[in-house]
């Protein structure tokens, strides 16, 4: 596996590593408990206005909650809900790709249907449905997250696979009697790997931006949990007053994101063959 | 082929039936319209009246079978919420958001098409750089925040746009450009990419030692030959955001079927949320259609 | 593609607003699917049905007395029956007289559909209208009803009957005709206008000064916020900007207060149907009371908008005498004795449920937590539906909510359904509470009922059984070209707004 000639690569690398260190140490990092609260010191702005101090850097929230340890802690979310997203659907999609792409006939009608299905139902409403059924949650967002994502997975390995199947080892392999799942595990999984792993990319960060479309909506995880989107959404509202509310877990989000597409466009040129020189 | 196109037919309606029972059976189980519907102060029995009157209380296969009775007939059934008919609700919103994702299509076509070209055709330079900088920010953008800081600028501290609503060519402009900078990153690189492609391939150099123009070459034939990808990821992207224009028009006060999506899951007012699922998901399930079947002409081991 | 697009944008006229179009726009929170205030539980309809259409009786917001309005005059002729004077020189905006018929057809429309239709439900007391003469009708209640008058001065917009019967409710709901200052235009794109009806017969509600009425859905505060900077609008609806934001609200705009019926409320399991049992003793119940810091919560979190009151009702209710309450002053450390002396010198660990004004409902958290109260704060934003099913079932350890009273400003249209043995929302036995608040509801005589609900009032807040946090106060954001301010009945008169010189 050739490593990171991209420089933008490099940075999407270093940006995810700095926040998944700020994750792990938040407990460490954070100032304060984020779910303190301190009505006395309500809507201070950050550390460098009139009005603000030093114990609470980047300002409070209209509960005293300091900005900069939710800020820390939302991180944990973000990483958390998008990470377990991702792992789901990747596991769900890529099993059923890999079955319906190698299999074929009724067994792929069946499968692609359903991938059909998914994909074709509106992201936003199906989240919304899900939440509204089974309540605002982490567990109940993440399982609205896979169930909107699998689809993607899905379809790239099924694509893949019956492009391979008919390759020559393939059928060597077959004919020489190896059971279906060695086949797969051995000759196809792995070349489809690379597919995955850019596939997982670009939806790490698209379920964390849609975690934070759903917490803006109001469905995202319950108010006392730190995340990015939710402090985006009780924060919408003083855009006029208190800027940083809304600006801050703002950026949060977009460099975070960011990164991981860099990240992703990396691994994209690492494992494209075309770009090797 | 007729037969793989009247398969893939078939299974569209079969998804589309999926849908809407996976809907409907959501919906069901998670909340009880007549309890949305009532005044917060409504006692239990109001409720159960209620619930009796509308119909509620009847089992879920005969309430779900009379809805898709009356969709095969053409009646959508009554708004819960409003009780207007679900077809006098939604034409007049789905032209909104048509509006606004046409206009947003149409903005990204005229500048991210011509933005990955000049990409590609300058690839390397800090021309490449700065477009896929742009795009990649893009990607990366939560477009609620991005909506929320363009009226704030636009709107209250140069006043040059209003806040929200819809009524003239002013208010779809911070819209469109909110909707569509989430759908510039990938027409623009999808563009890049199509055409470095055509561009590595031996009849632009032939062209190129034939000693035609370069723009002629560029424009003529790259371009022609790059278009189908762009096109129909374009096409697809139509469907996305006709259905998830959601937190656009929520920012926006955008009267569209987004917006209506919103408020009819909320009081799960059920006739509405199953008609602009069924309406939205076909969209896409059309063009998902299109798509599949232009690539089976292209190539026959797609089928199955 | 791109002809039409620009086609299109060319055809759309601009919009106007402003003292120059003598076009007073208002922005409402949320989507306005009906204006059918009858088929909706929605506020805003009702509010809208006010402007557009008439009522029999007026209620006066200042002073709370009843006003002839399209009815000269009334009587009671035997308690269920109330006799009605018709005026005989008012049209409606389609050019049909008013009439007894109307108030017929009215009535009727919403018995008919009393258990379909969500905004006919405090009228449920109507058993029938007699047309007696031209001008003259009887209005039959199935039971002595002391709201009567109450219910038919806040929810009883008078439709036309030819009207009604050709197009039906729903016809009414998306095109509605009245008798009222303001006539129905059009409606589209989250956008209704009215202009001003000029042959209105003035009435207790007077003469619209300004000539159109545009009423725009801005669900985003921050919006509002911005078109009332920007002069997009010009009234921000009471309750649709927030006490923090009151300080944005200057230069062309300003803020505008009144005092709601509205209350908030904590409330606890007495009877242990929830399965925790914790609050079963009056003592715990008391601490609870003595815990909470109600007046930091009204100065620092709402920003001083609001009131705490000591009763379980609003004080400006009939019946609600503040008096007959033991009021409980902020004391942590009395809270924490009284739950050491009932058992728990350490505290407790308790749910509660909540699902508005989460900040509220966060600092309740606080105040708790420092007395050792521990609680896990079950949320349920946006589905009061469901929060209040489990309300009504007797699930919720402890909720957090507020109640609106329907507008009634009836001490009944709270008390009875909090706290009679089996009131909806009711987590108490008592037989003397019951029997009082049952009585109160059986006769018509006033002093009687006083006396009643002071005695309900003196058990439920000597036995701690609520904790009554504050009654609201809620904000407008109003234009400086305008001169309006909104009403503590929450009905929004914009028939009263005239421009600034």
């Amino acid at each position: 596996m050739r490593r990171f000639r991209s420089r933008s690569g490099r940075v999407g690398l270093v940006g995810f590593v700095f926040i998944l260190l700020v994750a792990v140490t938040a407990p460490l990092l954070a100032p304060h408990d984020p779910q303190e609260q301190a009505i006395v010191y309500r809507l201070r702005p950050p550390a460098w206005m009139t009005q603000g101090s030093s114990e609470f850097v980047l300002g409070t929230d209209q509960l005293g909650r300091d900005t900069l340890s939710r800020l820390i802690y939302g991180a944990r979310i973000s990483l958390l809900v998008g990470g377990a997203a991702v792992l789901g659907a990747g596991v769900v999609g890529v099993l059923l790709g890999l079955i319906a792409g190698y299999f074929g006939g009724r067994i792929d009608y069946a499968i692609s249907t359903l991938i059909n299905a998914a994909w074709s139902f509106p992201f936003i409403l199906l989240a919304l449905i899900i939440v509204a059924v089974l309540g605002s949650s982490v567990t109940n967002l993440i399982i609205a997250l896979i169930a909107t994502s699998w689809a993607s997975f899905a379809r790239i390995v099924r694509g893949e696979v019956i492009s391979l199947r008919d390759r020559e080892y393939i059928d060597a392999a077959r004919a020489l009697g190896a059971p279906v799942v060695l086949i797969i595990a051995k000759h196809i999984l792995p070349n489809v790997l690379s597919s995955i792993l850019v596939m997982a990319s670009i939806e790490f960060a698209r379920a964390i931006l849609r975690e934070s479309f759903l917490s803006f909506l109001g469905l995202g995880v319950p108010p006392s949990v730190p995340s990015w989107g939710g402090m985006l959404s009780e924060g919408r509202s003083y855009i006029f007053s208190h800027w940083w509310l809304v600006t801050l877990p703002g950026i949060a989000i977009f460099v975070t994101s960011l990164s991981i597409n860099l990240l992703g466009d990396g691994l994209r040129d690492a494992f494209d063959p075309r770009l090797r020189r | 082929m007729t037969s793989y196109i009247s398969g893939r037919l078939g299974q569209a309606l079969l998804i589309a039936l999926i849908i809407s029972l996976v809907t409907f059976l959501l919906l069901f189980v998670a909340k009880d319209p007549a309890r949305a519907l009532a005044s917060p102060e409504a006692t239990a029995e109001e409720i159960a009246a209620l619930r009796r009157g509308l119909g509620l209380d009847q089992p879920l296969y005969v309430q779900y079978g009379r809805w898709l009775a009356g969709v095969v007939r053409g009646d959508f059934g009554v708004s819960l919420y409003s009780r207007q008919p679900v077809t006098a609700l939604l034409p007049a919103r789905i032209r909104a958001s048509a509006q606004l994702a046409g206009s947003a299509i149409f903005l990204v076509t005229i500048i991210g098409i011509p933005l990955g070209i000049l990409a590609a055709v300058y690839r390397g330079t800090i021309i490449d750089t700065v477009v896929t900088a742009l795009a990649v920010a893009g990607q990366a953008m939560p477009i609620f925040w991005l909506g929320l800081m363009l009226v704030i600028v636009f709107s209250v501290q140069l006043g040059w746009l209003p806040v929200s609503g819809r009524g003239t060519w002013q208010h779809v402009v911070l819209p469109a450009v909110t909707l569509g900078y989430s759908v510039l990153p990938l027409t623009m690189r999808l563009t890049r990419s199509s055409m470095l492609e055509v561009l590595a391939q031996d009849y632009i150099r032939t062209a190129h030692a034939k000693g035609l123009q370069r723009r002629r070459v560029y424009l003529k034939h790259a371009l022609r030959n790059s278009a189908t990808p762009i096109i129909l990821a374009l096409g697809l992207q139509f469907g996305a955001l006709l259905g998830g224009a959601v937190v656009t028009e929520t920012v926006f006060a955008y009267p569209g079927i987004g917006e209506l999506a919103v408020i009819a899951v909320t009081t799960a007012d059920l006739p509405v949320v199953q008609a602009i699922v069924l309406f939205a998901a076909s969209v896409v399930i059309v063009a998902n259609l299109l798509a599949d079947v232009l690539a089976a002409v292209v190539d026959p081991r797609v089928r199955y | 593609m791109k002809r039409w697009l620009i086609a299109l944008f060319c055809l759309l006229p601009l919009a106007a607003a402003g003292p120059e179009d003598d076009t007073m726009t208002v922005a409402f929170e949320r989507v306005m699917l009906t204006l059918d205030s009858y088929a909706t539980s929605e506020r805003l309809a009702l509010i809208l049905a006010h402007n557009w259409g008439d009522t029999l009786i007026h209620r006066n917001p200042e002073t709370g007395d009843f006003e002839p309005h399209l009815a000269t005059d009334w009587r009671f002729i035997d308690p269920q029956t109330l006799e009605v004077d018709l005026r005989t020189d008012v049209t409606f905006h389609n050019g049909e007289a008013f009439g007894p018929d109307d108030v017929q057809a009215t009535l009727e429309y919403v018995m008919a559909n009393i258990e379909t239709l969500p905004g006919t439900r405090v009228l449920a007391w109507l058993d029938g209208v007699d047309i007696i003469d031209e001008d003259t009708v009887h209005i039959r209640a199935s039971a002595v009803t002391p709201t009567m008058l109450e219910t038919l001065a806040l929810v009883a917009a008078m439709y036309p009957a030819g009207y009604l019967a050709e197009v039906g409710g729903e016809g009414i709901g998306s095109a509605p005709v009245g008798t009222g200052p303001y006539a129905f235009v059009s409606s589209s794109d989250n956008t209704i206008t009215f202009e001003a009806f000029a042959d209105y017969f003035g009435g207790a509600k007077g003469q619209p000064s300004i000539g159109n009425l545009v009423i725009r859905t801005l669900p985003e505060e921050a919006s509002r916020i911005a078109a009332l900077r920007t002069g997009e609008i010009d009234i921000a609806r009471s309750g649709s900007i927030s006490p923090d934001q009151v300080a944005t609200l200057r230069g062309n705009v300003r803020a505008e207060a009144a005092d709601i019926l509205r209350v908030w409320y904590f409330q606890m399991d007495t009877l242990g149907t929830s399965g925790t049992d914790v609050f079963t003793d009056v003592r715990v119940r008391q601490a609870v009371n003595h815990a909470i810091n109600r007046e930091e919560i009204v100065n620092i979190l709402l920003n001083g908008f609001g009131t705490v009151i000591n009763t379980p009702c609003n004080p400006v209710q009939f019946g609600c005498d503040p008096e007959a309450a033991t009021a409980y002053e902020y004391n942590p450390e009395r809270a924490m004795e009284l739950l050491a002396e009932a058992g728990y010198p350490d505290g407790f660990s308790v749910d509660v449920f909540g699902y508005r004004d989460q900040q509220v409902a966060q600092a309740i958290q606080g105040y708790l937590a420092q007395v050792g109260i521990d609680t896990e704060l079950q949320w349920f934003g946006g589905q009061y539906d469901v929060v209040s099913q489990r309300q009504g079932a007797g699930e919720t350890p402890s909720f957090f909510g507020s109640w609106g009273s329907s507008s009634i400003y009836d001490a009944s249209a709270i008390m009875n359904i909090f706290f009679e043995d089996d009131g909806t929302y009711a987590f108490t036995e008592s037989e003397a509470l019951d029997d009082a608040l049952e009585m109160a509801l059986e006769t018509v005589d006033l002093e009687q009922r006083r006396t009643l609900y002071a005695q309900a009032i003196d058990e439920i807040t000597s036995q701690a059984y609520w904790v009554p946090l504050y009654a609201g106060r809620v904000v407008a954001g109003v234009s400086e070209a305008l001169e309006w301010s909104p009403s503590s009945d929450e009905i929004e008169r914009y028939y009263l707004a005239t421009w600034r010189e």
